[in-house]
């Protein structure tokens, strides 16, 4: 095994006192703002409504005329009118939260939405107007999240109930085989569509706007940086804990050793692979530059080729010690789908709200932080740029003392 | 996958299956964005993704296939849909644990598509009505 830590780092290790940062800044994506929880109250009006005409039926003829157009319909009509007109009320509800064209477009979508209920309830031809105006919808919708406007929970659910009315509308009656086909096609596309514009929405926000605009990347939770410069007493506690794990990982150039002191080093692709070592992250020692909890990897021409660390709070252990203070802010991951056929990461929670089958939702992930200690890396904490990474690789692959 | 419902009931009421029929297909179809997803994921993850890309595959067909069985009155399709909808809801209460644990929160979304849907499914799939549409005379025997 390797060395024991310095005991110069015995402050790292005893981190009571050392200012922590919080995790915060929840993707938009897995996220109900509490702005738009009145109009999630809003739909209260619905079953409100329906027991208006229920009992203002037998006196108003309007009312009468609603029941009974409303009973008229079969089963799977009347669960589409309800979808619609929870869309309807959504978009009528955010009356005031977008100004300008967009504003205009929710407020004129959400009419039109509730004509068509008003239509289906009064048996008239409304699957023709339902299917062009929830299929504008839609198109409207993409259109502005792929402009860059990430989607939060309530315009993902309202997208799901409006594909779901949608589906109900296109069903075709008996017989039509072909149109059912095709009917089908459309609604997986539709879903299929709605899932890569929120995504691509959400991750465009983030690029746009970074952390400094409360856009997270999907997934990403950051600690809060202190907002003032790095102390002196901090610049040297970083620089000293950076100074120290260089020191240790340097044996781990050769991924041999790396493997013989438990590290996970086969199967290394791409420019961030993370080699973690079991016995390390249960040991429940914090930021020890002499056992850091994952080495991270790139793959090289020639066979791994060692960036950096990182270092990982044990479970339940809350957020890390900022030792550097703004220069070691801590990270942690949410809504990781983690696989159990085989063990490993799969991706990212849907925007639609699943994993891969097989895989669970690891809603929460322990606070963790990279550190590179890759010869010339223009950071020693945090994010590496993935262009500095590959042409170092490409370096490494030809330079003889790697 | 076709969506057709064969609604012989003038008065509707068996339409209810039609209702089951446009759950499960949006089950099916979320599962087949999830194929995707987890397709483009594996450039990140590496090849431990390729299980859940398979699985997932195979969960999406047999979705859409069981929705299509549905539409047709097939006793083995309501059977079966009944035990992956208990499925989920399984894994479901799994992730809602972890969440506990772990304190994070399930999204809208999640609870909606694992857990609302499956019991509308369920509860539709058990009604009286339904299972005489299916030619089942009760919940453990058919006609």
């Amino acid at each position: 095994m390797i060395g024991e830590p310095a005991a110069a780092l015995a402050v790292v290790l005893d981190h009571e006192g050392i200012e922590h940062a919080t995790g915060s800044g929840s993707s938009l994506l897995y996220t109900l703002p509490s702005e738009h929880l009145p109009v999630v109250a809003l739909l209260a009006v619905l079953p409100l409504f329906a027991l208006a005409v229920q009992l203002l039926a037998p006196r108003w003829s309007l009312p009468a005329r609603l029941r009974e157009g409303y009973r008229a319909r079969p089963p799977l009509h009347r669960l589409a009118a309800w979808l619609i007109a929870v869309s309807a009320v959504v978009h009528l509800g955010l009356i005031g939260h977008h100004e300008g064209v967009l504003g205009a477009l929710m407020i004129l979508d959400g009419l039109l939405l509730a004509g068509v209920v008003g239509l289906l309830l009064t048996g008239r031809r409304w699957r023709l107007p339902a299917a062009v105006i929830l299929g504008g919808s839609l198109a409207a919708w993409w259109a502005v999240t792929l402009a860059g406007q990430a989607p939060d929970q309530l315009a993902l659910l309202t997208k799901l109930v409006e594909v779901g009315a949608l589906a109900m509308v296109l069903t075709p009656t008996a017989g039509a085989r072909v149109r059912g086909w095709m009917a089908s096609m459309l609604v997986i596309v539709l879903v299929v569509v709605t899932d890569a514009a929120a995504w691509a929405g959400t991750f465009r926000q983030a690029s746009d706007l970074g952390h400094m605009g409360g856009a997270s990347q999907p997934g990403m939770l950051m600690g809060h940086a202190p907002d003032r410069p790095a102390t002196p007493t901090e610049i040297a506690a970083a620089n000293a804990v950076w100074q120290a794990t260089a020191t240790a990982l340097a044996p781990f150039r050769d991924p041999l050793i790396a493997t013989a002191n438990g590290y996970q080093v086969e199967g290394v692709f791409g420019l961030d692979f993370h080699a973690q070592n079991e016995a390390y992250q249960h040991d429940g020692r914090i930021m020890d530059p002499a056992r850091p909890e994952h080495l991270i990897y790139a793959e090289g021409p020639d066979g791994p080729v060692l960036l950096g660390a990182m270092f990982e709070m044990p479970d339940g252990a809350g957020p890390g010690p900022a030792v550097g203070g703004p220069l070691t802010v801590w990270h942690a991951h949410e809504h990781v789908c983690f696989g159990l056929l085989p063990l490993g990461m799969t991706g990212l929670l849907s925007p639609l709200g699943s994993c891969p089958v097989g895989s669970v939702d690891i809603t929460r992930t322990p606070e963790m932080i990279h550190v590179w200690v890759a010869e010339g890396a223009p950071v020693h904490w945090g994010e590496l740029d993935d262009a500095w990474k590959a042409d170092y690789v490409a370096r490494a692959g030809t330079s003889a003392d790697r | 996958m076709d969506i057709t419902t064969r609604s012989a009931d003038p008065v509707g009421r068996l339409d209810l299956v039609g209702v089951i029929r446009c759950l499960v297909f949006l089950q099916g179809a979320l599962l087949v964005a999830s194929v995707v997803e987890a397709t483009v994921f594996l450039s990140f993850v590496g090849p431990s993704g390729a299980g859940a890309v398979l699985l997932t595959a195979l969960a999406a067909a047999l979705t859409l296939l069981a929705a299509a069985g549905i539409a047709r009155r097939s006793r083995r399709a309501r059977r079966w849909t009944f035990v992956a909808e208990v499925g989920v809801l399984l894994l479901a209460a799994v992730d809602v644990a972890l969440a506990a644990i772990l304190g994070g929160q399930m999204p809208a979304t999640s609870l909606v598509m694992r857990v609302v849907i499956p019991v509308v499914v369920i509860v539709l799939l058990r009604r009286a009505e339904v299972r005489v549409a299916f030619g089942v005379r009760s919940a453990g025997g058919a006609a």
